[in-house]
């Protein structure tokens, strides 16, 4: 049996009021159409939100471009070319980056530093003598060692006295030995040595060397050569005293290595100090990377 | 059928009731339209056409008649989308006779949801151009010319199918022992 016997039923059935199964989910359909109406009708608001993207992509390419450029000049150094065997850890990368930037830093405080010291003649001879009085110093102080910066102990050498009064076993030439005018008064330190040279009578067993390394001439000593009192004792109280007395030509080499020691401290100094400075600079380099 | 001005005011500019309003006074004939070309998932279509009117209503200048030509353009649109996403994934859509068969010997024929299932699955045994201008130019009174229009034909046409679609339905209905067999042979 059919439900309808004429087409007309047929349109009437189809133009029946909805039933609750069509008009089902009213609500989310709803939903839908608000959503879509207020889309359709602020598009500003979508094409803003596009343009702000697009600013803050612009502003990640420019901080981008920042450090790959700085990058590129740290990776320009002969040292930063390990930058490239560095994986894609961002952090890796980060600190790969500060060690180059400390690394360029140091050498050139370094280069600067002695291109400074051999432009300047002057100062150099002064730095000399400045560490050269500094290392006496610290000798008279510490007597008969010398301690550096790094506490490395240099032994200073000790005039033991000859028997006969000579304080070098190795020089033949004494203060005794002192060029000597007719009047017996001692000629001057350059009037013995100039005898000694051309191989005077009675300097012929002698060698410049030594003669240069003796007192003779030399303003407080006795002219005569010979003890004012004519003493004994005192001859021993100056051999004693000799004893004490800090030999000069030990301490060249001292004094040498301290100069150096105090150099490289120096330079240690600087360097750290350029390192604080590369840190600083790489600190705040990374920080524009994490901005 | 249709609705006042002052709701098509409102929904322009986005009023939530209103939309609403056009949707419940809509959706039924939206629905069976698209049941009636055997369009797949015809309920996801019509949020889909829903969808669309909202999108566009800022835009929509006219009246009542003027928006339910549009709606069924948009209707008409979207399920022949569908019916051709379907074809190329392989989908064959439901035929009408295949729903009369299996709402045959149901015990729901006196409900109001079996005589507009059956009504469909008629409309929906004619083929396609002739129900779709059964359906917009008889069930839901739209002009020849928008028929014309929706199906993309001219109104001569229209009306030669609207004729021919009542004609078949009418024999299929004169076997009264016979209807369902009828229209298995129509399908």
């Amino acid at each position: 049996m059919s439900l309808f016997n004429d087409p007309d039923d047929v349109v009437d059935a189809l133009r029946a009021p909805a039933t609750t199964t069509e008009l089902a989910d009213e609500s989310s359909v709803v939903e839908l159409m608000a959503n879509a109406h207020r889309t359709a009708a602020h598009p500003s608001a979508r094409r803003t939100s596009m343009t702000s993207m697009s600013r803050r992509t612009r502003v990640a390419t420019l901080i981008a471009a920042g450090v790959i450029g700085f990058g590129g000049v740290a990776a320009a150094s002969p040292g930063g070319l390990d930058i490239l065997s560095v994986g894609s850890d961002e952090a890796g990368m980060t600190e790969e980056v500060e060690e180059v930037t400390t690394t360029v830093s140091t050498t050139i405080v370094e280069e600067v530093t002695t291109t400074t010291a051999a432009d300047d003649p002057d100062e150099e001879v002064e730095t000399q003598q400045r560490v050269n009085e500094e290392s006496s110093e610290e000798g008279e102080e510490e007597g008969e060692e010398n301690v550096d910066t790094k506490g490395e102990q240099i032994e200073v050498g000790v005039v033991e006295p000859l028997p006969d009064g000579r304080d070098n076993l190795d020089t033949k030439f004494d203060e005794n030995d002192c060029a000597k005018d007719d009047g017996g008064n001692e000629l001057n330190h350059g009037k013995t040595v100039s005898a000694v040279a051309r191989g005077d009578d009675g300097f012929e067993e002698f060698e410049v060397r030594d003669a240069a390394h003796s007192d003779c001439g030399k303003v407080g000593r006795d002219t005569d050569g010979i003890d004012t009192d004519g003493d004994d004792e005192i001859e021993e109280s100056e051999a004693e005293e000799a004893t004490e007395e800090v030999d000069v030509e030990p301490e060249k080499p001292k004094t040498d290595q301290a100069k150096s020691k105090e150099a490289k401290s120096n330079g240690n100094a600087k360097s750290k100090e350029a390192k604080s400075n590369g840190n600083a600079k790489s600190n705040g380099n990374a920080k524009k990377s994490n901005d | 059928m249709g609705v006042d001005s002052d709701v098509l005011s409102r929904a322009r500019l986005g009023d939530r009731s209103a939309l609403a309003e056009l949707w419940r006074t809509h959706q039924a004939a939206v629905l069976r339209y698209l049941r009636s070309r055997r369009t797949v998932s015809p309920e996801d279509v019509a949020s889909q056409v829903w969808v669309d009117v909202a999108t566009s209503i800022g835009r929509f200048d006219g009246g009542a008649d003027d928006f339910r030509r549009w709606l069924f353009t948009i209707a008409h649109r979207r399920s022949v989308d569908s019916i051709r996403r379907a074809v190329r994934q392989d989908r064959l859509a439901i035929r009408a006779a295949d729903t009369v068969a299996d709402s045959d010997g149901a015990d729901v024929e006196h409900d109001r949801h079996a005589a507009i299932d059956r009504a469909v699955a008629l409309v929906a045994s004619l083929p396609d151009q002739m129900g779709s201008a059964v359906m917009l130019r008889v069930v839901n009174e739209l002009p020849v010319e928008d028929v014309a229009a929706i199906l993309d034909t001219t109104d001569g046409n229209v009306r030669v199918l609207v004729h021919r679609g009542l004609a078949r339905l009418r024999r299929k209905l004169s076997v009264t022992d016979g209807g369902h067999a009828t229209m298995r042979g129509a399908s």
